[in-house]
């Protein structure tokens, strides 16, 4: 999978796992992913921290810090804001998706 | 997502160690970046049958060759926006209709004293500017030695005194300079433009020493108490 692809659809991918999950830890998110797409998408840590922090800093996510066992551990979830946000989120990749099907499938049609 | 297996507390201790030594100097940091490791570190030994150590090393060389430094680059990044985001919200709250009319009369006594007093502006610039630092050291001169460790250890403690303390001895220095000029004009008062300037000045700082002494702080005190309670960061602020 072409990483640069991926990074730019990072956010959409983690508000989306957070709408569906309530909250998750970082290291659930980049499993969950693997799971959902069969191992064929992996989330690194050096973009997935980036990008749930930047996300942090909009004001879409929030964070609450518990123990677990001997450690703690932070889980994210969406804020209000969050949850609005989602929809748009949403929208914008639906809609980015439907735009590159119609690109691809034109130029197929012109080969 | 709960495991079968966990790691048991020295080899947590030694994760501590261990992102400690590579770089990640900031306890809050500290604690995401172990369990994140903890968690793979976990998964790696139960699914390829391998030590502790084998296991860390090949986590680790999932990290970019920068290491953690995205990752600390980051939350500072988001530290920084949201402390600036609160102060800016404060700033905002004040606005309200007393608070606007209360503002608007300090400002035209601003102006007054700059344009029309002379040498008497210098001295309430003086003493403005004193009483502001004045409380800032009468809230925190015996809390600095305390908050200096505190900044070492805490990012989000660094990135919130950064925000909070440095700006307001830096906007304090600014007006000696505009004030060198007063003194060259001793009984005439300030034109227009520059007693204009100082009661802008003036007025947004007392405004922005107000949000940062009472506002901001007890959004801090707010947060000690549930985002980082985990911390256990005795209450000094």
């Amino acid at each position: 999978m072409n990483g640069k692809i991926f990074r730019g659809s990072l956010d959409t991918i983690v508000i989306k796992l957070l709408t569906d999950n309530k909250e998750m830890y970082g290291y659930e998110i980049t499993q969950k992913v693997k799971e959902l797409t069969g191992g064929t998408m992996n989330i690194t840590e050096g973009a997935l921290y980036p990008a749930l922090h930047k996300l942090e800093g909009k004001g879409i996510l929030e964070t609450q810090t518990r123990s677990i066992g001997n450690r703690m551990r932070k889980y994210y979830s969406l804020t209000k804001k969050g949850k609005k946000e989602s929809v748009n989120y949403m929208k914008e990749m639906q809609s980015f998706l439907d735009q590159m099907q119609f690109l691809l499938n034109g130029k197929n049609n012109l080969a | 997502m709960n495991r079968p297996f966990e790691l048991n507390q020295e080899q947590i201790d030694h994760l501590f160690k261990f992102v400690k030594s590579k770089y990640v100097r900031h306890i809050d940091l500290q604690y995401e970046v172990v369990d994140h490791l903890a968690s793979s570190i976990e998964e790696e030994m139960m699914s390829q049958d391998i030590g502790f150590e084998e296991a860390l090393n090949r986590v680790y060389g999932r990290f970019p060759i920068t290491g953690f430094a995205k990752f600390l680059e980051g939350k500072e990044g988001q530290l920084t926006k949201y402390w600036y985001k609160q102060c800016f919200k404060y700033f905002i709250e004040f606005f309200t209709i007393p608070k606007i009319l209360i503002t608007i009369l300090m400002g035209t006594s601003f102006y007054w004293i700059f344009r029309f007093q002379g040498v008497f502006a210098s001295l309430i610039c003086f003493l403005i500017l004193s009483i502001g630092v004045l409380i800032y050291f009468y809230y925190d001169r015996s809390k600095m030695k305390k908050i200096k460790e505190l900044q070492e250890n805490y990012l989000f403690l660094q990135i919130y005194y950064g925000i909070t303390l440095a700006p307001t001895f830096m906007y304090s220095s600014v007006p000696w300079v505009l004030m060198d000029d007063f003194h060259k004009t001793i009984g005439v008062g300030a034109d227009h433009n520059k007693a204009l300037i100082l009661t802008c000045f003036m007025t947004f700082y007392l405004l922005y020493t107000y949000i940062c002494v009472f506002r901001l702080k007890d959004k801090l005190k707010e947060e000690l108490q549930t985002k980082y309670a985990h911390l256990n960061i005795p209450s000094i602020v």
